[in-house]
């Protein structure tokens, strides 16, 4: 008796496990668009143009067309084309040598089948073109809209911790 | 022959349901404390120096503002998004006073503030600002640095994660 309970539950959180390993949810989905923004961030010193190009393009297909971007430490807030932001991003990262995007606590509610909302903690780190090191540390939120099938980003907030 | 020295039994112990109990138990526990009660992190960066410096390990004790509120001159972890990624600041104004740098000094509602634990040079201007409801001033103690990289202001009370254990 004890030992078909043992293998029941066992059994049981093998399917659980198998599950979730598995299916992959709407969740699973955006947090995914994350992790490819962080891939499509990196820059590694010697970054040809046509990478460059390549990787603005691709986080510029990630955006809706138009994306709202609001910076409220620079007072900055609007609704930028995609081919605006693949241009910013291109310019951005000629000015460092190296860059690095990683995304921490984030965190994902589903809204509605087409919207999602997300907060995180994005820090990038690198070198700027005369060596010297970079740091920034900002918590983002996040609308997405699911545009047929694929969660692109449609709103980005950099949200103020410390309001001078 | 069976070897029944006590320092042997205590690092290689017979591994009885009542061990590995035990071993279950204290690592939940131990899990438990460093995730939601003393969540250990590093700091990076000269903002506290010279109070903390750089590269030092430390503890958030989360109970800290659980009864009271942060008060002037208390060290307070402020969260991001979550709990990977914290600033280490000094508390300097309380809601409802007034925030202003002259030449340096910090001045909280037209009386410069004694500050004994800012020992490099400052010359910060800030134009006065009243710290809203629920909300407190905090700013690093290295202020050797220009005002526009130096990370501070005023932030929700919500946001303050603990206070570091030393």
């Amino acid at each position: 008796m004890v030992k078909k309970i043992v293998i029941t539950v066992i059994a049981v959180i093998a399917a659980v496990a198998a599950y979730t390993f598995i299916v992959e949810t709407e969740e699973d989905k955006v947090k995914k668009q994350f992790e490819r923004v962080a891939e499509l961030a990196e820059k590694e010193a010697g970054e040809t143009n046509l990478a460059m190009a390549n990787k603005s393009r691709q986080i510029g297909a990630m955006v809706t067309d138009p994306v709202t971007v609001t910076i409220p430490e620079y007072h900055a807030s609007g609704s930028y084309p995609r081919q605006e932001i693949t241009r910013r991003m291109a310019m951005g990262r000629t000015r460092f040598k190296q860059l690095s995007l990683e995304f921490f606590d984030l965190s994902v509610t589903i809204i509605d089948d087409t919207s999602a909302d997300a907060r995180v903690t994005a820090q990038v780190t690198g070198k700027k073109l005369n060596n010297q090191p970079f740091e920034g540390t900002h918590e983002l939120r996040c609308r997405l809209n699911k545009v047929e099938d694929e969660w692109l980003f449609n709103q980005v907030e950099v949200v103020d911790v410390l309001e001078k | 022959m069976k070897n029944n020295h006590p320092l042997k039994t205590f690092f290689f112990p017979s591994l009885t349901t009542g061990f590995l109990l035990r071993l279950a138990v204290i690592a939940a526990l131990a899990v438990v404390l460093f995730t939601y009660v003393l969540i250990p992190f590093k700091i990076n960066g000269q903002s506290m120096e010279p109070t903390y410096q750089n590269g030092r390990m430390n503890f958030c004790w989360r109970p800290a503002y659980l009864f009271s509120p942060p008060g002037r001159h208390d060290i307070v972890a402020v969260r991001f998004a979550g709990r990977h990624i914290m600033l280490l600041k000094r508390v300097v104004g309380l809601e409802g006073d007034t925030v202003e740098f002259r030449d340096g000094d910090l001045f909280i509602n037209r009386e410069k503030l004694a500050e004994p634990y800012v020992r490099y040079p400052c010359n910060w201007n800030l134009a006065p600002r009243t710290v809203k409801k629920g909300n407190i001033y905090v700013v690093g103690d290295n202020r050797d640095v220009p005002i526009h990289t130096h990370d501070f202001g005023q932030t929700p009370i919500k946001r303050v994660l603990g206070a570091p254990l030393w």
